[in-house]
């Protein structure tokens, strides 16, 4: 455990306890407050970046004169400020900006931009003490899921002591530092690695086994982290969705993207893939837009733009095929299929990873 | 097989159940700390292995806590 997990698992605890120890109408302020000061501890610039980006968004939302085109604003500046942060972080030069941290940026920018376009849907009563709570709370603030507002507000307005939801919350605690530890750097990355490294390097089954190797290690963390911060917050009374639902049982990449990131999938599908829809009527277009927005999420860099290509292309591919069996009114019921297309699924998402990574090669080379 | 395992849960005496689930957890946070001791500082995710850039010392992982 490096210094930052055991102070932020520490900070979890006296942020349990906080929320039930507290007076009843202080807690949910003593969490946010905690939190605020762990951000600001741990990563100033975060602190920075959140601060800043609430500040106007609340504003934004209380504007009423040509509210649209303040959230317009509002969008473009949690965009450009996120971007440039993940610029920085890929491209900055000297020791600062190689480990420069800006704690959960990916997360409270989506969260931001989710509250922006909801308030100018009037889906949202604007309450600065509860858009605080939203912006403020720790177990999901640095590792996701990207929380909705109206559900959050809603779980905490109901929040009660129930010993019951309590208990399912520290076994799902439990459940994820095993999946970190014990799964994901134990078995996935010291012993998986060691019996990888027994094969011939550089041939293709080797760079396959690699690949598989480093999803399995992906999702081992993010399903880990993702259950540890449902834990907490159950423990806090508060109910957050689930953000994995088995991924590697997919049988299309359609699928696979329901059921990998789930919260994220879902912001970019209303966020980013029904406008584009909307406006250009290009479905294909949307996919490619949503997926290479969802690859810039992750990295600034040449990688992930070919990896948001990559998995447009294979959504895409996917849409068309079921199109065409549609169109064929026939439907493949062979015990034998689903097995094939999972196949076909888990490979195309293996293999993914060597693809990129050589056409990143070459566009390093050569452009 | 879930049904069966469920069947099988509701058949066992309450007791029994608790004390396996209290023993089975133990277990877990004591592998748990066990690992984590272990492997030191190896807790996040990539640390570098993709970005030559990335620093290896870092303590607060950059890819999993976006």
């Amino acid at each position: 455990m490096t210094d930052f997990h055991r102070y932020h698992l520490i900070a979890l605890v006296v942020l349990a306890v906080m929320s039930w120890k507290l007076p009843r109408q202080w807690q949910m302020d003593g969490v946010s407050l905690f939190s605020n000061v762990f951000i600001c501890w741990f990563s100033p610039v975060a602190a920075i970046c959140l601060l800043s980006c609430t500040t106007i968004v609340y504003l934004i939302s209380r504007s009423k004169f040509r509210r649209n085109l303040w959230v317009s604003i509002g969008v473009i500046y949690c965009t450009i400020q996120f971007l440039l942060i993940r610029y920085l972080q890929t491209y900055g030069q000297g020791e600062y900006f190689q480990s420069l941290s800006v704690l959960g940026i990916a997360y409270f920018t989506c969260r931001h931009i989710h509250y922006l376009i909801e308030v100018s849907k009037g889906n949202i009563m604007v309450n600065l003490r509860q858009f605080w709570y939203y912006q403020s709370f720790l177990p999901v603030m640095v590792t996701g899921p990207i929380n909705r507002y109206s559900e959050f507000i809603h779980e905490v307005q109901r929040r009660r002591w129930d010993s019951k939801q309590i208990s399912i919350g520290i076994e799902q605690i439990i459940y994820g530092y095993a999946t970190v530890i014990i799964i994901g750097n134990y078995l996935i990355d010291q012993k998986m690695v060691i019996q990888i490294s027994l094969f011939e390097a550089n041939s293709i089954f080797y760079g396959w086994l690699e690949s598989l190797q480093h999803w399995a290690y992906l999702y081992a963390q993010f399903s880990g982290w993702s259950r540890i911060a449902i834990g907490f917050s159950l423990v806090m009374g508060i109910r957050i969705a689930e953000n994995f639902n088995y991924p590697f049982l997919a049988t299309s990449l359609i699928e696979f993207w329901q059921r990998w990131h789930i919260s994220l999938s879902n912001w970019c599908k209303d966020y980013i893939f029904a406008p584009t829809i909307a406006i250009t009527r290009k479905p294909f277009l949307a996919i490619v837009v949503g997926m290479i927005s969802i690859g810039i999420w992750h990295e600034l860099s040449t990688y992930y733009l070919i990896w948001g290509v990559y998995h447009a292309i294979g959504i895409s591919g996917c849409r068309l095929f079921q199109k065409y069996l549609s169109t064929l009114k026939f439907t493949i019921n062979f015990k034998g299929w689903r097995f094939i297309t999972w196949l076909l699924t888990m490979n195309y998402i293996i293999c993914g990873q060597p693809i990129i990574s050589t056409i990143d090669r070459w566009i390093h080379l050569y452009v | 097989m879930f049904k069966a395992i469920d069947n099988l849960k509701s058949s066992l005496p309450k007791p029994l159940i608790y004390t396996c689930k209290v023993v089975w957890f133990t277990l877990l946070i004591l592998a748990i700390f066990y690992f984590a001791k272990r492997d030191g500082s190896n807790f996040g995710y990539w640390d570098g292995d993709r970005n030559p850039k990335a620093n290896k010392n870092i303590t607060v992982d950059n890819k999993i806590f976006h």
